[in-house]
């Protein structure tokens, strides 16, 4: 039993912090369409002016019928009263569909803007190197923040965030609706109202069925049962995947034995709250009955009432209790999404930080290591550790060792895309020394993908003023003509995702291409033949001459027969360098 | 449908007749609901027209018993249903998972891998819970709408035929706007699941590619791309719910004209006294009535999310059976009978060769090779994990036998296998549910891993063990099974000399009839403490061949 409290005090406590902080991010994320919001509150509530025009409609009728009795009642005689019930049932619809609309979109707008700050942070401009004491979130994260998680939001936005002032609007208005009918039905639900739990979260959770309560309970079970499913492969291989499934059953029944026993005392909070509306319904309709019956004469208390008065207070009575009973409904929406904030927030908080700067100009430049390192976390053993380089304009430095000894590493710091944790990495151009930068860099990585879209758009990216002519000239000069002629659809081939649809040699040197464009005076590239059958290996080579003219070219591969185009030849081992060999081959 | 379908069939006996009572208590509260309105307005009524024609003989205790009755009788109703329903939903859900978590071991390994982690958990967790809930979100409420509908139709038929009559042609236009708001919106939103799944793709395309993009000072472009396609999918959402409001608008003035008719009809052209009141307790049935019928496009929108999800876990049940079906020979080979290899592919690229052998019971067979020649697909191959007609057990193919006969004749540990979150114990007894303590002790001596406690944890994935312990915690494990055939993928990585020759030794000590395959690199060939029968040097895999196997797709499998 005390496993139930504690699970009931888990699943029930506002109070954490973590939620607490979790709903301040919500409540500033949805701060910007805070007017819409209100205004989707005040409408909706409004909406309770068109109930009362209803019921004062229904009451008019009967009365209208009561006292036609003698002389018959025809349909026009009604008329009055079936109008009202028409136009109040019309107002409602019409008010209720322009709030919904207001939430809707204010939600949208919330939830666009969210999309926009999480694509920033996941494909963010280049500003300053990323450091590697930050974790970076991993891509799976960022697409399921972007997809899922900020969709999680939608039901607290268009639902929660208006419900309060709903809420006050409407059942104010209905109050003072039934209070100038008969004061006592008023006085009635007043003393009713603090009669409704003070936990409300415990009806909403209630009431939004236990399909929630499971969700939650299942997802605390969901760490083991990615356990035992990671395992499948290995448990069918020891003939214990029987056992296996069994035992997930247990645990799963244990589980939703114990969500039972708190979805017990959820649904007897619910079925109080509706035993109180009910009740205060029959209540109402006893007493307006036993007062038109003329039987009640007690003292102080009204003891004559129309048939009309009695039924506008009788049909409005659930109504003054619904918005009540909708923002109690609100509750499970805002702990899905105050889960689902904790999420989005981890990745927001990760933006890069530092201003951008203007595009460095493309003159030669060289490339000035001093006492590197970098340590990634979680490993033992640093990554880099105090490596001094310098390449130069027109040479080729070639890296290489075995795999884990640090070349990428070594590629990127030289680039500017990481910062090292000791040292310094710089470019040297015209004289004058600045911080290494990405953009004077052609990158060409490994392994080599292309962005969904057409082969000339990809392309185009690395100059975007370039025209065909220019992009075939460039397949020219790197004698990759016969590529070009290859694209089934020449620049339009359309290059499916993660590049599917061209073989990898044709997207490595489709990126060779690319790289030629950008005319960027600095060339890293990391194992550009690692996939390539020895012909295509060949052309790469030829490129790689091409390329490494005027220009400071770094290059991590193993390949030898790459590494007799270097200049110097670089091993790296465990960090770092072991030998500087001069190669001297530069015919 | 398909959800239902589903949860029936795998829900018990017990939990089928919730699951019924469920339904019926839903039905019985909405009804209840409606008429405790409908009956107080006639209460009052009649309580008007019993004193303005001073009708003594007119009982006020019954109407307004009944009343409180039904005010009463509806929170029971419903407090009993939501019990009863959860309790069936809490069952069969816990019996769908149970299901699903067998057909998942039953799947071909390879696909087993590829689902393993987000996909088969999201089916487990997500989808069965959609399915779970159906009966709660679509069928008991569908029951309540509809049965409300017919008895508050069938109530004002008997009351004035010509009502009853506009009010059924009235809900079946409603009925109809619900369903059709429900394909418009569920196009939309469809539309909007294809964008979002462009975008998602696009941005897993340019983050792979971030550094090229840094580079190239193109990364704002290709944010561009993916905000262009966010803001198409934003746009598709935002015509569904514009359809969504429309519907529900309509929905509403439907209420508004079946009420007005209801009132027009009844009330004209009578001059008896009950039919004032009756006409009153109609109305305010045809409310109540419409207040459920405003919930439908939520419910059918809860019904398309538990039907896709049912055809998600359908389709994974459908592909295991799939592998079940040609279950092969029915006789059990003998446990003695070797593992025969005729006319297997090995290695990679231009290094590939065929290879034939048969394993004798007590023989043992090295492989090495550089890392990527091939050797843990070669064991692979050689378990059965991945399907070849080359390797036969008993004159059959492998990948033809059951899982369970072929876990009786070999065990193969990979380089880096899975261990339980749980205790070192738990771990051994995986493969042995029955060894004593004394048995799981020996086996961790000939592993050469004396220094663990049966009950250390060993964390997820094994985590606070040293990767030479993990290493060795699952050779021990697969020592307790005896096979007939046992393939070890590296099995002396991170660990000293001394203590690959002790492990080694120590599992041929453990198993001497045992068909020992084990896979080494170069550099420790050498170790083997005692004599093979073949050598299995793969080669240098040939430039030009992909050192590490991509299979197309795979990446999007889930």
């Amino acid at each position: 039993m005390s496993d139930t409290a504690a699970l009931l005090a888990r699943l029930a406590d506002d109070a954490q912090q973590d939620q607490q902080r979790a709903l301040r991010r919500l409540r500033e994320w949805a701060h910007a369409q805070a007017p819409a919001f209100r205004r989707a509150g005040r409408l909706r509530g409004l909406a309770a002016l068109g109930t009362v025009g209803w019921a004062a409609g229904l009451g008019l009728a009967a009365k209208l019928a009561l006292h036609g009795q003698r002389s018959g009642v025809t349909p026009v005689s009604v008329l009055p009263a079936v109008c009202l019930v028409a136009a109040g049932l019309a107002l409602r619809a019409w008010l209720l569909t322009a709030g919904d609309r207001a939430a809707d979109e204010a939600a949208a707008a919330v939830r666009h803007a969210l999309r926009g700050r999480l694509l920033d942070a996941a494909l963010p401009a280049w500003r300053q190197p990323a450091s590697t004491t930050e974790s970076q979130p991993g891509d799976a994260a960022y697409v399921q923040a972007l997809d899922e998680e900020v969709d999680r939001l939608t039901d607290w936005l268009t639902g929660y965030v208006p419900a309060r002032r709903t809420m006050l609007i409407a059942s104010g208005i209905v109050l003072a609706a039934i209070a100038s009918g008969s004061w006592l039905v008023a006085l009635l639900l007043v003393l009713a109202t603090p009669l409704l739990p003070a936990n409300l979260k415990v009806i909403g959770m209630g009431t939004r069925t236990a399909v929630q309560a499971q969700l939650t309970a299942a997802r605390t079970l969901s760490a083991r049962l990615l356990d035992q499913l990671r395992g499948l492969p290995t448990l069918v291989g020891l003939g214990a995947d029987e056992r296996a499934a069994l035992a997930v059953e247990q645990d799963d029944r244990e589980l939703a034995h114990r969500t039972q026993a708190v979805l017990r005392v959820a649904f007897l909070s619910t079925a109080w709250v509706e035993l109180l509306i009910t009740g205060t319904l029959a209540v109402v309709a006893t007493y307006c009955g036993l007062v038109l019956l003329d039987y009640l004469h007690l003292p102080g208390i009204p003891s004559t009432m129309g048939l009309g008065t009695a039924l506008f207070a009788l049909v409005l009575t659930p109504a003054y209790f619904a918005p009540v009973r909708e923002l109690a409904r609100g509750y499970h929406a805002r702990a899905e999404a105050s889960a689902a904030a904790e999420l989005v927030h981890g990745l927001l908080d990760v933006t890069a930080t530092g201003r951008a700067t203007p595009r460095p100009a493309d003159a030669p430049r060289s490339i000035h290591l001093s006492g590197v390192g970098v340590a990634f976390p979680q490993r033992d053993r640093p990554a880099l550790d105090d490596v001094t380089l310098t390449a130069h304009p027109g040479r080729v430095l070639a890296l290489t060792g075995p795999s884990g000894a640090g070349k990428s590493t070594l590629l990127a710091v030289a680039a500017g895309l990481l910062a090292p944790d000791s040292g310094s990495s710089t470019h040297q151009a015209d004289g004058t020394r600045q911080p290494a930068d990405p953009r004077a860099v052609s990158w060409i990585g490994q392994p080599c993908h292309l962005l969904p879209g057409t082969v000339r758009a990809n392309l185009l990216l690395a100059r975007p003023d370039a025209d065909d002519a220019a992009l075939d000239a460039a397949f020219a000069t790197l004698g990759f003509a016969d590529l070009r002629a290859a694209l089934p659809d020449g620049l339009d081939t359309v290059v499916g995702e993660r590049g599917s649809g061209l073989s990898s040699g044709q997207i490595q040197q489709l990126v060779f291409v690319r790289a030629l464009l950008r005319d960027a005076p600095v060339l890293c590239l990391d194992e550009p033949t690692a996939h390539l059958d020895p012909d295509a290996e060949e052309r790469v080579m030829a490129a790689v001459r091409t390329l490494a003219r005027d220009r400071t070219v770094l290059l991590a591969t193993h390949s030898p027969a790459l590494l007799r185009i270097a200049d110097t030849v670089v091993a790296v081992d465990r960090g770092r360098i072991s030998t500087v060999t001069p190669y001297g081959v530069t015919s | 449908m398909r959800a239902l379908t589903l949860l029936w069939t795998s829900a018990d006996r017990r939990a089928r007749r919730d699951l019924l009572l469920g339904a019926q208590l839903a039905v019985a509260a909405e009804v209840a609901a409606a008429a405790l309105l409908g009956v107080s307005g006639w209460f009052l009524t009649s309580c008007a027209l019993v004193t303005l024609r001073a009708n003594t003989t007119w009982s006020w205790m019954y109407p307004s018993g009944t009343v409180r009755a039904l005010a009463l009788g509806r929170t029971g109703l419903r407090y009993t249903e939501r019990l009863t329903s959860h309790r069936a939903l809490l069952g069969a859900t816990v019996a769908l998972r149970a299901r699903m978590v067998r057909t998942a071991g039953a799947l071909p390994p390879r696909q087993l891998r590829d689902r393993r982690d987000g996909a088969l958990l999201a089916r487990l967790t997500d989808d069965v819970a959609a399915v779970g809930a159906a009966p709660a979100r679509t069928v008991a409420p569908l029951a309540g709408v509809g049965v409300t509908a017919v008895v508050v139709v069938a109530l004002i038929c008997v009351a004035n035929p010509v009502a009853g009559a506009a009010e059924a042609l009235l809900l079946a236009l409603a009925l109809a706007v619900a369903l059709r708001t429900d394909r418009r919106a569920a196009a939309h939103r469809a539309e909007a699941a294809d964008d979002r799944a462009a975008a998602r793709s696009a941005l897993l395309s340019a983050r792979a590619v971030l550094p090229e993009l840094r580079c190239l000072d193109a990364v704002d472009p290709a944010r561009e791309q993916v905000a262009r396609r966010v803001e198409r999918a934003r746009r598709a959402d935002a015509t569904s719910l514009a359809a969504l409001r429309t519907g529900r608008l309509l929905l509403r003035l439907l209420a508004a004209l079946g009420q007005v008719a209801v009132l027009l009809l009844a009330l004209s052209g009578r001059s008896t006294l009950q039919p004032v009141a009756d006409a009153i307790g109609e109305v305010l049935l045809v409310a109540a009535g419409y207040e459920l019928v405003e919930t439908l496009p939520q419910i059918l929108h809860d019904h398309g999310t538990a039907a896709h999800s049912a055809r998600r876990l359908i389709d994974l049940l459908t592909r295991a059976r799939a592998r079940l079906l040609p279950s092969g020979p029915a006789a059990l080979p003998r446990l003695d009978t070797p593992l025969v290899v005729h006319d297997l592919p090995v290695g990679l690229g231009a290094a590939r060769t065929r290879w034939s052998a048969v394993l004798p019971p007590g023989g043992a067979t090295l492989v090495t090779g550089p890392n990527g020649s091939g050797k843990s697909t070669l064991l692979n191959l050689l378990a059965g994990r991945i399907d070849s007609p080359s390797v036969l057990l008993g004159g059959s193919p492998l990948y033809l036998l059951s899982a369970a006969t072929v876990a009786t004749v070999l065990t193969l540990v990979e380089a880096d296998d899975w261990l339980a979150d749980s205790t070192v114990a738990d771990n051994l007894r995986q493969a042995a549910p029955a060894a004593p303590d004394e048995a799981l002790h020996a086996a961790l001596a000939a592993a050469a891993l004396t220094d663990l406690e049966l009950d250390a944890p060993t964390g997820p994935m094994g985590g606070t063990l040293s990767q030479g312990q993990r290493r060795r915690l699952s050779i021990a494990r697969a020592v307790l099974r005896d096979p007939a055939v046992l393939l070890l993928d590296e099995p002396t990585a991170g660990l000293d000399r001394p203590t690959a020759v002790r492990l080694l030794s120590g599992v041929r000590a453990a198993l001497p009839r045992c068909a020992l395959v084990i896979a080494l690199p170069d550099q420790h060939h050498d170790l083997l403490p005692f004599p093979v029968d073949a050598t299995l040097q793969l080669g240098r895999p040939a430039v030009g061949a992909a050192g590490r196997t991509a299979y197309p797709g795979d990446q999007d499998a889930a």
